[in-house]
């Protein structure tokens, strides 16, 4: 039993487990789930930039919110059908990403956060102001739903129920895990993490830092854009107010909580800051509060996340297992 | 003929002169030294070189082609590889990572084209997975790293750590080996490994060594041409005998003791 087969099985087991969801729950823990996944989709998204590529953008939920509002523009004013506005609202937000990133990636570290903080800022005060396009503060309400479509076998599917919606979700996010994982563990994955490593030296042994940056930060910004285009029309509703500083944030916990440089560990944190709340419903004011004091034990006692905490349990007690299934 | 030729060249940090009117060529398939007292300029001729600094003034071309003016990554692309003073490497990676990254300039395609091949994983993208990795354990096995593979490469001996400096360089496939003090820290059996090593590296791979050492015993060994710098100026170009035996070098630079101690093996 090595790290591969048990990697293999717990994907099999996730699959399984989300597939069979749907059915069993009821209707508010299942619209819970989809949210998940659209978190899944965002936090991964972040992650590629900030766990592989090793620049942290704090101001991630502005794409999230480029992505949305394209794309209820589109389908509500446009006349677009729900299926192009989808990669196009993606689109669309990478080409912000590439032209944001042009600029800011000249910075580094700290520098580049407080920059993307400040874009994601102008972002959101694009989104109160230009009341023409986007109605200002009171958001845009009667989205509709993904358009009804025919595929072979299944015959037609409407996106009226929640059902369809989730899996439509959770495909996106299989989509998400798969670009993500093929990115990082293909020969370009190497140039990806010697940026993240030292960028300095990595342009000595030839790589363009800065091509390779862009194009990461692009990627990450097309993936935060269609899940702002998931979101709006499964919510029918949006508003300035789901794309701002706090998300951003958010965003940036899951990731440390989950555990930076993994893929799991984001997905673990998502899908926990997104159950979290729901439990913490007496005490929903001070949710920062608690937020706080996880992460500042998670920066102590475990500074690889909750990924890397599974990894040190595997690590320990894998070993002892091979030798049983050995002998 | 003429790998690197250098001309005029001229480097000046506010009112002070690092280089000055520094003309020389490298021959291919030579072992060219690089010795002077400290802040002679040495580091910073290298710099220019690698394109870290950007000359004031003069040229350097690599096969007639022009380095200077171009970015650092597009002169490794060209076929200049380098070490750093000091151990210089990706240290939270493991050996085989860190030699797969100097793998990775020499991949093919643009980076849309590579993207799309690796998200999709076409024969083509798996080949040339395969055919970099067979290419980057043909190097730790040339450079003895083999035993470390999967180690951090900062838990590795401080020995290796530098052979593996090296082979990071080597792995971007250059024509010309940048070495900067490989032998600082090294001790005398090291040192004699390091300099059989840079031999194999010319002689088995074809990669002509510029080298800038303080261990004379090494340097007068290993290098086939010496040139000697002093205050950014040339002051001395010539064999390793001629050079023992020049005035001004033994004044700026060796003293006149420590000549006894230079032995030729």
């Amino acid at each position: 039993m090595n790290s591969n087969r048990i990697k293999y099985i717990s994907s099999i087991i996730g699959l399984a487990v989300i597939a069979i969801l749907p059915f069993v729950l009821p209707d508010y823990p299942l619209h819970l789930c989809a949210l998940s996944g659209i978190w899944i989709i965002l936090v991964l998204s972040l992650c590629l930039l900030q766990g592989y590529i090793g620049e942290l953008s704090m101001g991630h939920a502005a794409f999230f919110g480029i992505g949305a509002y394209s794309s209820v523009f589109m389908t509500m004013t446009g006349g677009f059908s729900f299926w192009a506005a989808l990669p196009l609202s993606g689109i669309i937000s990478m080409i912000f990403g590439y032209l944001i990133g042009l600029v800011s990636l000249r910075l580094r570290g700290p520098y580049f956060a407080m920059c993307t903080l400040g874009f994601a800022e102008v972002i959101r005060m694009v989104l109160v102001n230009w009341k023409k396009v986007t109605g200002g503060p009171d958001g845009i309400i009667a989205i509709p739903s993904p358009n009804e479509i025919t595929l072979p076998f299944i015959g037609q599917i409407s996106f009226i129920n929640k059902i369809p919606n989730y899996f439509l979700i959770y495909i996106f996010v299989f989509i998400t895990i798969f670009v993500v994982y093929r990115i990082v563990h293909s020969l370009m994955g190497y140039a990806i993490v010697a940026v993240r490593e030292d960028q300095d030296y990595a342009e000595c042994v030839g790589i363009n830092t800065m091509k390779w940056k862009r194009f990461i930060y692009s990627i990450s910004a097309f993936f935060a854009g269609l899940a702002g285009s998931l979101f709006a029309h499964y919510l029918h509703f949006i508003s300035p107010y789901s794309f701002g500083v706090a998300e951003s944030f958010d965003l940036v916990i899951m990731i440390i909580i989950g555990g930076t440089g993994t893929i799991i560990g984001p997905i673990i944190g998502a899908v926990l800051l997104t159950l979290l709340p729901e439990f913490l419903h007496a005490i929903k004011d001070y949710r920062m509060l608690i937020y706080g004091a996880i992460l500042i034990v998670v920066i102590i006692y475990a500074p690889g996340g909750i990924a890397g905490l599974l990894k040190n349990l595997t690590d320990r007690y894998l070993p002892k297992l091979t030798t049983k299934m050995g002998s | 003929m003429e790998l690197l030729k250098v001309e005029n060249l001229e480097k000046h940090f506010g009112g002070n002169a690092a280089v000055s009117g520094l003309s020389m060529v490298l021959r291919q398939g030579e072992i060219l030294g690089l010795i002077g007292p400290n802040g002679s300029g040495k580091t910073t001729v290298f710099n220019l070189i690698r394109g870290v600094h950007q000359p004031t003034g003069g040229q350097i071309y690599l096969r007639g082609k022009p380095l200077h003016g171009k970015t650092r990554h597009d002169i490794v692309k060209m076929g200049v590889g380098c070490t750093f003073q000091g151990l210089r490497h990706f240290s939270k990676l493991s050996v085989f990572d860190n030699i797969m990254v100097g793998c990775h300039c020499r991949t093919s395609g643009s980076l849309w084209s590579a993207f799309w091949r690796s998200v999709l994983k076409t024969r083509a993208a798996r080949k040339e997975q395969a055919k970099t990795r067979e290419k980057a354990f043909e190097l730790m096995e040339f450079l003895g790293l083999m035993p470390y593979v999967n180690e951090f490469a900062d838990n590795i001996p401080q020995f290796m750590q530098r052979r593996l400096d090296i082979g990071v360089a080597m792995a971007t496939e250059p024509l010309l080996l940048l070495l900067d003090e490989p032998a600082a820290g090294l001790n005398h059996t090291e040192t004699i490994q390091l300099n059989q090593l840079i031999n194999q590296i010319r002689n088995e791979k074809k990669i002509s060594v510029f080298l800038i050492e303080h261990d004379m015993n090494l340097v007068m060994d290993v290098c086939e041409r010496i040139i000697v710098l002093n205050y950014g100026k040339k002051i001395a170009e010539g064999l390793p005998k001629e050079i023992l035996d020049n005035e001004a070098v033994v004044e700026a630079y060796l003293g006149k003791e420590s000549i006894d101690f230079v032995t030729f093996e």
